[in-house]
């Protein structure tokens, strides 16, 4: 792939996250419902969301939700503590994301791999990545997000005036 | 709310297991699958508690022979595991709805769809199926979305 910057169309950044992490061993049915119930409920919306089973079977999930205060992190352990079957259960402050849209990222190999090898060759091991053929997400401890957003804007162009946020299209 | 529900084709998907202290042997595999032209059509990877990284790759079955030899060429010490026959299911509009990630996940957990992964972009909720499950996902999800 050229130096020359990869033209993109949007970047939504949410820096103040709680990453929700849940993991259920490879024996069990893993009750995703009961636990997007807890967050419906709350009406807590999802900022980030991946699901990965290991080569042995076992279950991590990851949520990304808007900071939560000290008070709702305390009610939704509750909540989620009730949820079957899951192995381990953790809360974690200030974590960050970043989502990269680009209707034409899947005509071009090798971009997953590119951003990758720039976060790490800068000390950036992303927490959790998800890419499609048309974005790429990332989660990143806070303490890592200005580097990364340095990064991401540094192999991508964005549209003179573009906006970070617009709900205009189904295809994101 | 009403939901278009959209199944990729039939695709392959690479399951790898790595540690998250040793970031380059993925920076590795991801930079010879890229110079290989493989066009990866979903890509999730998530650290667990262990901080060891889950990884799953999907591409074109037509691919899946470049991939394998060009990793085993490269990284013969890597281990990875080949899903043949995969489809993603996507839900728009998603928009960081927890109603709509219920909705999405009870309608499969009720038909017994296995979930190997899931994901989601601004406007979509994703998940990856067996083949053998696309057609009960679909159907289950555009009754839930009223798209039937």
């Amino acid at each position: 792939m050229n130096k020359e910057k990869i033209r993109a169309y949007r970047i939504i950044s949410h820096q103040f996250l709680t990453l929700v992490r849940i993991e259920f061993p490879g024996s069990f049915d893993s009750p995703f419902g009961g636990i997007f119930e807890v967050f419906k409920q709350r009406n807590l919306p999802l900022r980030f969301l991946a699901s990965e089973r290991s080569l042995k079977g076992e279950k991590t999930l990851y949520l990304g939700v808007d900071l939560l205060s000290e008070e709702t992190v305390g009610e939704l352990i509750d909540a989620l503590r009730g949820i079957g079957n899951r192995k381990e259960l953790a809360l974690i402050s200030q974590v960050s994301m970043a989502m990269l849209y680009g209707p034409h990222f899947g005509e071009m190999p090798g971009i997953f791999g590119l951003t990758f090898s720039a976060f790490a060759g800068s000390g950036i091991i992303p927490l959790a990545i998800s890419a499609s053929s048309s974005s790429l997400s990332w989660l990143f401890p806070s303490g890592q997000f200005k580097k990364a957003l340095e990064i991401l804007h540094g192999i991508f162009e964005f549209p003179k005036g573009f906006s970070s946020w617009e709900e205009n299209s189904d295809d994101l | 709310m009403i939901g278009r529900v959209k199944a990729s084709p039939v695709l392959d998907a690479m399951k790898m297991t790595m540690s998250g202290d040793d970031p380059l042997a993925l920076q590795n595999v991801l930079g010879v699958l890229g110079e290989g032209m493989i066009n990866i059509w979903l890509g999730v990877e998530i650290k667990n508690k262990e901080d060891v990284m889950n990884i799953t790759l999907c591409f074109n079955p037509k691919e899946t022979d470049g991939v394998t030899t060009l990793i085993q060429e490269h990284y013969p010490t890597i281990s990875f595991s080949m899903i043949k026959s995969v489809r993603i299911i996507s839900v728009f509009p998603f928009r960081d709805n927890a109603d709509v990630a219920f909705r999405f996940i009870k309608a499969l957990e009720d038909n017994s769809v296995p979930v190997l992964v899931l994901s989601t972009s601004l406007s979509s909720i994703s998940c990856l199926v067996p083949q053998d499950y696309c057609s009960i996902a679909t159907k289950s999800l555009e009754t839930t979305f009223g798209n039937s």
